[in-house]
This record gives structure tokens, sequence and C-alpha cells, in this order.
């Protein structure tokens, strides 16, 4: 408890973590008395082990102040989550792993209440409860690096994946197609097992499982790639941008593995690339190419998209998936309804839309400001400036930073600047959602005179 | 070299060249803030306080690279506020981000309302032609009660004025965000510190 006390003093982004400090402090002062009734040493024991296993949130909390986390995240993240799911609370710290993940809190809450509180004490805890909340990791290494947290994009898909496999779970021609699935591993394990003294019931195990791996593997891809397909759906380009910068180092065909069952990179690209030009993004930067102040960063972004199509046109990683049989049947059934998938993603981020028209016709107003120096967070007229959409603040920055020059100078951006980038993004970002309230607040407000 | 005043002030705000113009972003309410003679501007949310136990003197002779070892941000959110106590000094970033042209340079100063309750926009105020970055506004406390300051309010003025053949500033307070400590033992303009510092090892 006296850890927590601790931690109320800290200055967090949001209200959110001392939200949570509050419903810790209530949560353990009840379990304290349940603790004080506790009629067997069995339940003492596990209300001991409960106890320990609550010091994650010290963890949580703990990183969750300001020096940790940067306010323009948390804020932009709150504002898009909020357009999904209103009146959502949300808590956000970095992680020493380089993992980028968005966890349900507010299930995590109920379930301690629902299991530790007596009935008749529960209705205290509703205030906390009722709205969604959620906690954000990022890796701490790239904590300052806004452009790279595009890559929330994917994040805020994998709820949307969640739903639609739930759905398709209860569709028949799905069920109908778990049948032809099944017969095609009975085959597999018939010619695996073949010439071997194997029995029926060894058979029957062995199709089983295979059947299970394949399941896993296709509902794993499933989720990843629709996570992807929202990324681009939020972000647009910055979230393919921010995806590439992550997977470059690696193994772009690294077959999916048994712990994770990750969809090899490359394919993952290439189906990014390819709903970039169905959603026409390559025509857009096209279609701003010949204003002045942006031409060369659309340059550098059309050679840095050429080159992305070779690194997909390139089939090592279908041709490692094909050359597995179970992996074959996983990923030839998720390609079956992958058509389904994306369609189910764009009606479900219709909300948070990345709107291609009005941010492209924003971007060259924006890279004439980060050539000055300024943050990218208006355009047009100074007499009556339009605050921009937080994601043509994004896209200007990573053009920028693609093109990877200083403007004044010629010389290549240092890396002082490169941070100074993510400073001016980041700020950009926190001053057009301050100016959007602020628009919006005043404009509710009745003005003097009016009746009331 | 004559004051603007509020009419020149909407020419330089309105340049229709974005690099001669005078940019200050957010401007969120110009018709309460843009005065007769100046423009007021507001806190950000980030303050920056000493810790005097950490901290046996500022001394620019000593490289003494841990500035964090002896200063704290505290970050403040919208309709929270930080107290300021009489005699405290606080740097405090301000909330707009300014871009100057470089025929006007600029002074920081405290709003008379503010400055009749004990606050003070104190000593360096002078900001040069073509400063790109928010302003670290060094607040003291001259009064008897303590302050809350919330971030968001306009606590202080920026004036400007005319500057002939001046040349845009690019020196060490150029493109930050935020509230900044001055780490005087890297000060650039202090080149020739061989010269005029002893040389000193850190205690």
């Amino acid at each position: 408890m006296q850890r927590i006390d601790e931690l109320s003093v800290s200055d967090y982004p949001t209200t959110t973590p001392n939200q949570i400090i509050c419903f810790l402090q209530d949560f353990l002062a009840r379990l304290d008395e349940v603790i004080g009734k506790a009629g067997s040493e069995d339940k003492l024991k596990m209300l001991n082990s409960l106890i320990r296993e609550l010091g994650i949130f010290l963890e949580w909390l703990d990183n969750a102040h300001t020096e940790q986390t940067p306010r323009g995240l948390v804020q932009l993240l709150k504002d898009l989550i909020d357009q999904m799911t209103p009146d959502s609370r949300v808590i956000a710290r970095p992680l020493a792993q380089y993992n980028y993940t968005i966890f349900d809190l507010g299930q995590l809450l109920k379930k301690l209440v629902d299991d530790f509180i007596p009935h008749s004490q529960q209705a205290g805890f509703q205030e906390y409860i009722t709205s969604p909340i959620k906690l954000i990791s990022f890796p701490r290494i790239e904590r300052d690096n806004m452009l790279a947290h595009a890559i929330f994009g994917h994040e805020l898909g994998h709820p949307i994946a969640d739903e639609y496999l739930k759905k398709e779970g209860n569709d028949t021609a799905h069920k109908a197609t778990h049948a032809v699935i099944q017969k095609q591993v009975a085959e597999l394990v018939s010619q695996t097992l073949s010439g071997s003294n194997a029995d029926d019931a060894q058979k029957l195990a062995l199709t089983t499982q295979v059947f299970n791996i394949i399941l896993q593997v296709r509902k794993r891809a499933l989720e990843e790639l629709i996570s992807d397909v929202v990324g681009i759906l939020i972000f647009g380009p910055s979230a393919f941008f921010a995806c590439h910068a992550m997977f470059w180092n690696g193994n772009l065909d690294a077959k999916p593995r048994n712990d994770t069952w990750y969809p090899p990179p490359r394919m993952r690209l290439r189906l990014m690339l390819h709903l970039m030009d169905e959603l026409d993004i390559p025509m857009k930067f096209s279609q701003i190419a010949g204003e002045q102040d942006i031409s060369l960063y659309v340059a550098i972004v059309n050679e840095f998209l050429e080159e992305s199509r070779k690194l997909v046109d390139i089939k090592n990683d279908q041709t490692a998936i094909n050359s597995d049989p179970q992996l074959k049947i996983a990923y030839d059934w998720m390609n079956l309804s992958l058509e389904n998938a994306i369609e189910y993603a764009k009606s479900s981020v219709s909300a948070v839309i990345f709107q291609s028209e009005m941010i492209f016709s924003q971007l060259p107003g924006l890279m004439r400001r980060l050539e000055l120096g300024v943050p990218p967070n208006e355009v047009g007229d100074p007499q009556n400036p339009q605050t921009v959409d937080y994601r043509a603040s994004l896209l200007v920055a990573w053009m920028f930073k693609l093109r990877g020059v200083n403007p004044d100078t010629g010389e290549v951006l240092s890396n002082d600047e490169v941070n100074r980038l993510y400073k001016k993004a980041l700020t950009a970002i926190e001053y057009v959602i301050l100016q959007n309230k602020y628009t919006s607040d005043l404009l509710q407000e009745p003005k003097a005179g009016d009746s009331a | 070299m004559s004051v603007i005043g509020h009419n020149e002030l909407l020419k330089l705000l309105y340049r229709e060249k974005v690099e001669e113009r005078l940019i200050i972003t957010p401007l969120l309410n110009p018709d309460l803030q843009i005065n007769e003679a100046s423009i007021d501007i507001r806190l950000g949310n980030d303050f920056i306080v000493t810790r005097r136990g950490n901290l046996a003197q500022l001394d620019p002779a000593l490289q003494d690279i841990r500035e964090h070892r002896h200063q704290t941000t505290h970050f403040v959110n919208f309709k929270e506020c930080f107290y300021l106590h009489p005699q405290e000094l606080v740097l405090a970033g301000t909330l707009e981000y300014f871009r100057l042209p470089v025929d006007v340079a600029a002074s920081v100063t405290s709003r008379s309302q503010w400055g009749r309750a004990g606050l003070v926009i104190a000593t360096a105020t002078a900001v040069h032609p073509g400063f790109c970055g928010t302003i670290t506004l060094e607040l003291l406390n001259l009064g008897e009660v303590p302050l809350a300051l919330y971030p968001g309010t306009s606590v202080a003025q920026i004036v400007f004025s005319q500057c002939i053949g001046g040349e845009a500033y690019d020196g060490d307070m150029a493109h930050k965000i935020g509230a900044h400590f001055a780490n005087l033992s890297k000060d650039s303009k202090m080149a020739d510190r061989k010269f005029w510092l002893p040389e000193k090892i850190k205690s």
C-alpha cells in the first residue's frame, strides 16, 4: 500500500494512472477485510499470492509517468481509441523488450473485483470498471521515436481481428470449410504414416494434433495480417514505413514458428503495399509531386516504394511456406478468408479511417513548416489557419526522415536533427489535439448575452 | 528601433511568404492574445525545479554533465496547477512555439496582472531574430504568498521590435521544446573559456 501511495505523487500524462492508483488503494483496503475473515490457510495462501501478483501494477505505474512516457503518444492513442470505443481510458508505459502491445486492463480490474470483492461491496468499484481501460506498452528504446509509434495502428487492429475470428466461427460456410481441411489433414497424415505401423488411434491422435496446429497457424496469420491492414487503414503510409523499419534488419522470410506463429515479414509488407495500391496511395503521392515544397520528398518516397515493391516481388516467403505441407494447408485456407477479413477491417475502422484526400492536401504546407523548423500542426491562410489531421503531421515527418537531408545545408541529417524531428512531430500532435479541443469547447460555450 | 504595434503585428503574422512571417503556434485565441503592442503567451506543461540538495554550486568552470542530478522536470496537466512559492525560481516552457523573421527581435516580460501578484518573468528576456523554438520563462515569485500556476494561463507577454541588419539565431537555445535548463559549462559563447575560467576538477 505504501508503494502505491508513493506512486500517487508522480506526474502522469492523463488521469488514468491516478484512477488506477485509487482503484488499487480501495481494492487493497477491501482485501484487507477479506484477509481478516479468511477461514483457512489455503485461502490465506491464495490471497498472499494475489497480492504478490498485484506487484505488476507497481511496474506499470512506475513507468507510466511523464518522464518515461511521451504525453503526445498517450494523447494520440487515447484520441484514436476514443473514436473507436468512446470514453476509453489509457495508460502507457515503456517496456525493456522490443514489443508493442495494447492490453485490456479494464477486463483485468473487473475480474479482480468479481473474484475477490464481496458482492455487497462491488458497487463501490463500478466507477473504475465501467469504461474500457487500455494498457499500452512500447519498447523503451523507441520512446522518443514518434514516427515508429505508427506501429500502434497494427495494435489497434488486434481487437478487430479478434472480432472477425469470433464472427467467422459462427459462419456456416466457415464450418463447412473445416470439414474440407480435416479431410486434407487426414490425407496428409496418411501419407506421412504410410509404411509405418501406426494404428487407427495413433492416426487419429496425429490428425487431431496437426489439425489443431493448422487452426492455430491460420488464426495467428489472420490476426497479424488483419492488424497490419488496420494499421494502413488508420495511419496510411506511416504504418508501412514504421513496419518496414521494424522488419528490415530481420529475416523477411522467417517461417511461422511454433512459439508465436508470426507470418513472414515479407508477406506482411506485401499485403500492406497491396492495400496501399488499392487505396490509391501512390497516386495520391503523384498528385502532390508537382508542388514545389514537397517534390523532392515525394521523389524519395516513390523510390522507397519502388524498392519495397522489388522486395515483395521476391516470393521466398511463399516458397518456404509451400514447402511445408502443414503451413501450406493453413496459409491456403487463410488466403481464402483474407479478402473477407480485409472488408471486415475496413468496415470496422470507418470512424478513424485515414482520409487520404484531405491528408495529402495538407502535406505540402506542413513540409514547408518542417523545413523552417516549425512543428507541422497547421496549414493555410495565416489569418485563418487550418488545424491538420495529426496523421498528416506524422506522415510529413516520415517523408522528411526518409529524405534524410537538412534542407538548409544539404547535408545528411545528424542524430540530433533526427531527434529534433521526432520532437517536432510529437509536439505537432499535441498541438493538433489541443487546438481541436480548444475550438470545440469554445464553440460549445454559450456566448455572453445568450439566454441560459 | 521601434516597438511593433497591433496593426503591424498583424501584418507580420500574415506576411505572404511563410519564411518571412512571424510564426506563433498555436495562437489559440488571437483576439484575446494580440494586444496593442505585444502578444500574450501561455504557460506550457513543463516546469523545471532545482534540487538544491544535489547541487553544491553552478560553476561554468566545472564540466559537470550530470545536470539531471540537480534538476527535476514536473509535467503539469491542463486544469492542474503548479505552486510557485515565495522567492522560488522555476523554469517553464511556453505553450507556443515561435519562429521570428530576421528583421524582428523580441523581449518577454510579465503581464501586469501577474506582476502585481508578485510573479516576475526574470532576467534573460531577449529573443533574437530568427529564433525558432519554445521560450523558457524564468519565473520568480517575489510576493508573499504561493501562486497557483495553471498551464495555458497567459502569464507573460512578448514585445516585438524591428531589427535592422539581423541574422538568424542558431545558438544553444534554438529549436528547443519545453522548458530547458541552462548548462553553463556548455555555453557555446564561452568558446574562449580557457582564457577566462580556471581549470577545475569536478568534485
